[in-house]
């Protein structure tokens, strides 16, 4: 038998100041508890509350993000209302309006005030890709089905005013600067064909051709003289320009093949005392405007460069256009009842016209790319753009 | 990274935690991590939006960094990010260090998403 414990010894009598010290004992104690405490949550794996707690900051972060986002595009000036209509698409500019547009295979690409808008004509989706809002002037894109190019002039160091091209690629969506210049670059220009741009310049009384690739590469001159433009056309490997000594005087027409680097000096015939306007180079054939100054009729001219044989494709009065893509030639007429614009057709060679859309404005200029059609209707914030399908 | 401030945690955001049953230690841990995660987040989605052509960087020092190069940029942007969130772990037992993750990783998480919505919306 063991005997029994004993009693644990009873405490020592406490001095008379030991509360205080048992206080701060006991607060000693749980503070190192604490401490402990804190090292073993350091070191423990961090719960799933703590977890769901700075994942929230993070959404609440980002809902604020997307709301700013949201907010922005809400009050943007250049979102244009587009609407599906029975042929195409209906696009107008709130209080912009739209200055002038140009279409290539899935992509219309327009100006409207500072802004530079491309939308895709499958999905109806739009994409600001350029916004000059400290720009002197914008001037209207170019489209091919690769991608829209487009210039614009701004002060630049110095109050000199700097001309920058833009490019932008529709399958890398990415937009590039590809130029910035003192020259005074034509109004004419630039244009696309592929994925290649060219423009006109000016700089002290010489005119340069240059040419630029879109994704990339520095500006090529292709040809320099005093008095080149104010036409300048691209298609393919084939890059036609105008020369002409005065704005009155005649001018004359150099193509060139860039494939071969070689140029040609092209007379296009019947154009003595008439004027050359609108002219589209698509496919080897060159379409243009032909206003008779006496008479005062209009006809709608094309010149195969393969075959070097013209025809009239049609005549009429106050003909708009014409657009042309290589096999479609189109143009708008006044209707004949007298009231608004018949947008007509033709495919070449050797087909008859076909009435594509009947307006109600006047129609300004007209546009062509396969099996769309798209056609700019009035000036001024009132203008409309509209797109259809070519009859087949 | 393990030293210990001997003081006790205080303040509110601490207590009001406390009862929620979250150990703040640990929210600001993953706080920093997010925090860190969303720096890098945005440095990939600049690099990709100044590619597009569309934007310019408006900070005047990351502007001039990107203008040094890629890796100098990256160098900066994470350096700097890592450092911020070493020190606030430093300095954990204060509660401006979590008010301060707080807001760096929401600010962070707002820039990410508008940027993300905005290369979404392309």
């Amino acid at each position: 038998m063991s005997p029994p414990p004993r009693p644990p010894p009873p405490p020592p009598p406490l001095p008379r100041d030991s509360g205080h010290r048992l206080v701060a004992s006991i607060g000693a104690a749980t503070l190192l508890s604490r401490h402990r405490e804190d090292r073993t949550d350091s070191s423990a794996p961090p719960s799933a509350r703590a977890l769901l707690a700075a994942a929230l900051v993070v959404v609440c972060g980002a809902i604020l993000g997307v709301a700013g986002f949201a907010f922005e595009q809400g009050h943007a000036n250049w979102r244009p209302h587009a609407t599906r209509t029975s042929a195409g698409w209906r696009v107008t500019q709130p209080r912009l309006g739209i200055d002038g547009a140009d279409l290539a295979g899935d992509h219309l690409a327009w100006q409207a005030g500072p802004y530079t808008i491309v939308m895709d004509l499958n999905s109806g989706a739009t994409r600001l890709v350029g916004a000059a809002t400290d720009a002197q002037s914008v001037w209207p894109p170019a489209v091919s089905p690769r991608g829209a190019v487009w210039m614009e002039v701004a002060d630049g160091p110095g109050k000199q005013t700097q001309t920058l091209v833009y490019a932008y690629d529709f399958t890398s969506r990415r937009r590039r600067h590809l130029l910035q210049t003192s020259s005074d670059l034509s109004a004419a220009s630039p244009v696309v064909t592929g994925t290649t741009a060219y423009w006109l310049s000016d700089r002290d009384g010489t005119s340069l051709v240059t040419s630029c690739d879109i994704n990339g590469g520095g500006p090529r001159v292709l040809a320099s003289g005093s008095d080149l433009g104010p036409f300048l056309l691209a298609d393919g490997s084939l890059v036609i320009w105008s020369s002409q000594p005065r704005p009155s005087a005649p001018f004359s027409l150099t193509v060139l093949d860039t494939s071969s680097d070689t140029t040609s000096d092209l007379t296009l015939p019947g154009q003595s005392g008439a004027s050359f306007d609108s002219p589209v180079l698509a496919d080897g054939t060159l379409v243009w405007l032909r206003s008779a100054n006496q008479s005062g009729g209009d006809a709608i001219y094309s010149y195969d460069l393969h075959t070097l044989s013209a025809r009239q494709v049609v005549s009429g009065d106050s003909l708009v256009g014409p657009a042309f893509d290589g096999s479609t030639v189109v143009w708008a007429q006044p209707a004949a009842s007298g009231s608004g614009d018949v947008v007509m057709g033709l495919r070449l060679p050797g087909g008859t016209p076909f009435r594509i859309a009947a307006v109600s404005g006047d129609v300004s200029s007209v546009l062509v790319s396969g099996t769309r059609v798209a056609w700019l209707v009035g000036a001024g914030p009132r203008s409309s753009l509209a797109t259809a399908r070519l009859p087949q | 990274m393990n030293d210990v401030d001997p003081s006790p945690p205080s303040g509110r955001p601490a207590r009001g935690l406390a009862r929620l049953g979250i150990s703040r230690e640990q929210l600001l841990f993953w706080l920093l991590l997010e925090l860190w995660v969303l720096n890098a987040a945005d440095l990939l989605l600049t690099h990709y939006v100044l590619w597009l052509g569309f934007a310019t960087e408006s900070n005047g020092i990351m502007r001039y960094f990107l203008h040094e190069g890629t890796l100098t940029a990256t160098v900066f942007k994470i350096g700097v990010v890592s450092v911020g969130a070493l020190v606030l772990w430093r300095v954990r037992r204060r509660p401006a260090a979590l008010v301060a993750a707080v807001l760096l990783t929401a600010i962070f998480a707002a820039v990410v998403a508008y940027q993300a919505v905005w290369v979404l919306s392309l």
